[in-house]
């Protein structure tokens, strides 16, 4: 047995320094046994590495295998009770549905005013409850017939319009980041957070990061 | 909410900078970083929660005002832990590293061949099996491209004894695998 082939691998990953690697070099052109050698553990590096590549993807696909089965229940079983639960026969088609300046104008009743676009917000609960009592109300004192729409019975749909227009006035997902993860301790105003636009894309991947500071102003109508 | 921006005790330039050094080491260590802990016994979850914290751990690592020289060992050593820690806390084994068997044979490979090569793997397999715990780990770093200086940092050892283990481990595969 050749006395290089114990230092052959660390000279193959170039971990020699380089008069010691250079005198390998010298020695590997001249010796069958080092050169043969060298041939076998670049065969069996690259061997292993297929391998750990492989077993990796292996991992992924077993994975893959066992969540699509349960993800696809899941879609049909969605699919399913929205099929069920949906009023299909009480709502009108898109183009049917009168837009929300159309409502807005065919309202007579000046005590109904439908706060301006900029300032929308998600119809509540409560909002429902009293639209509807109060076009009750006025149905039976036979101010309102149910199948026209003036008055307080728009408010139903107005507010119902304002659902599908809504927009929020915060971003739909906050995560708090610890200015200490970031930062070291003190070095971040008390008040001051960085707000992260994301971009996701169709296959639910981040593809866009933006990192900006902000101010926060503290909201004064929660509790 | 406003878009001005704020007196920071911290410079914005430095802060921008750590952030691109960060996300350029993401890219060039994530998928390496992800299939040494899968390699190591990881489930594939797993090894993607230990992937995101020890990159969350370099962005403190960097607030802090951290070294920056050896970050590659330095993010392998803080997953090796974090892996480490985990399986501690679960107070279970992980998938014995390395053996849960070779399946995935590529689609385009022609049927002989893709037998040829899970044999192969088979074989591997096996000689694998037979390596101690630190030669299977040296090995898992050298083929995630770390130097031996690394390779020593993220294990403890000198670098002289990660040569003589990475070339005691490849000597045993190459004689079971009749190399």
């Amino acid at each position: 047995m050749c006395d290089y082939t114990g230092r052959l691998v660390a000279w193959l990953d170039r971990e020699m320094q380089a008069d010691e690697a250079s005198e390998m070099e010298r020695h590997v052109a001249a010796c069958a046994e080092c050169r043969n050698w060298a041939a076998d553990v670049d065969r069996m590096s690259g061997a292993f590495e297929d391998y750990c590549e492989a077993l990796a993807q292996t991992k992924e696909e077993r994975k893959a295998s066992r969540v699509a089965p349960i993800f696809w229940a899941a879609a049909a079983a969605i699919v399913l009770a929205v099929m069920f639960r949906y009023p299909w026969g009480q709502v009108a088609s898109p183009m049917q549905q009168p837009s929300m300046t159309v409502v807005r104008e065919m309202d007579s009743s000046p005590s109904l005013t439908v706060k301006a676009a900029e300032n929308v917000r998600a119809p509540s609960k409560a909002d429902h409850h009293a639209a509807r009592r109060q076009a009750a109300d006025r149905i039976a004192k036979g101010t309102l017939s149910p199948g026209l729409c003036s008055g307080q019975g728009c408010a139903l749909r107005k507010t119902q319009g304002q659902s599908a227009n809504w927009v929020a006035e915060e971003p739909a997902i906050q995560i708090a980041i610890p200015a200490e993860a970031m930062f070291p301790p003190g070095a971040v105003p008390e008040g001051v957070s960085f707000v992260a636009d994301l971009c996701i894309g169709a296959d639910g991947r981040v593809e866009q990061l933006r990192l900006r500071p902000a101010r926060f102003e503290r909201r004064t109508d929660q509790p | 909410m406003s878009d001005e921006s704020v007196p920071l005790a911290l410079p914005l330039s430095r802060f921008t900078t750590d952030m691109c050094e960060a996300t350029n080491l993401y890219r060039e260590l994530q998928k390496p970083l992800l299939r040494y802990l899968v390699c190591l016994g990881l489930s594939r979850d797993e090894a993607q929660d230990v992937v995101q914290d020890a990159f969350l751990s370099l962005q403190r690592h960097f607030a802090a005002h951290g070294s920056k020289e050896s970050i590659r060992s330095w993010l392998y050593r803080v997953a090796h832990n974090q892996a480490r820690n985990r399986q501690k806390s679960y107070g279970r084994r992980f998938a014995a590293p390395l053996d849960a068997g070779v399946e995935s044979i590529a689609d385009q490979e022609t049927p002989e061949r893709a037998v040829l090569k899970k044999e192969k793997f088979e074989r591997l397999g096996k000689a694998i099996r037979l390596l101690t715990e630190s030669e299977r780990e040296c090995l898992l770093l050298r083929a995630g491209g770390l130097r031996y200086r690394e390779i020593g940092e993220v294990m403890g050892i000198s670098t002289s004894t990660v040569g003589d283990t990475v070339e005691r481990a490849i000597k045993k595969l190459a004689e079971q695998c009749n190399v």
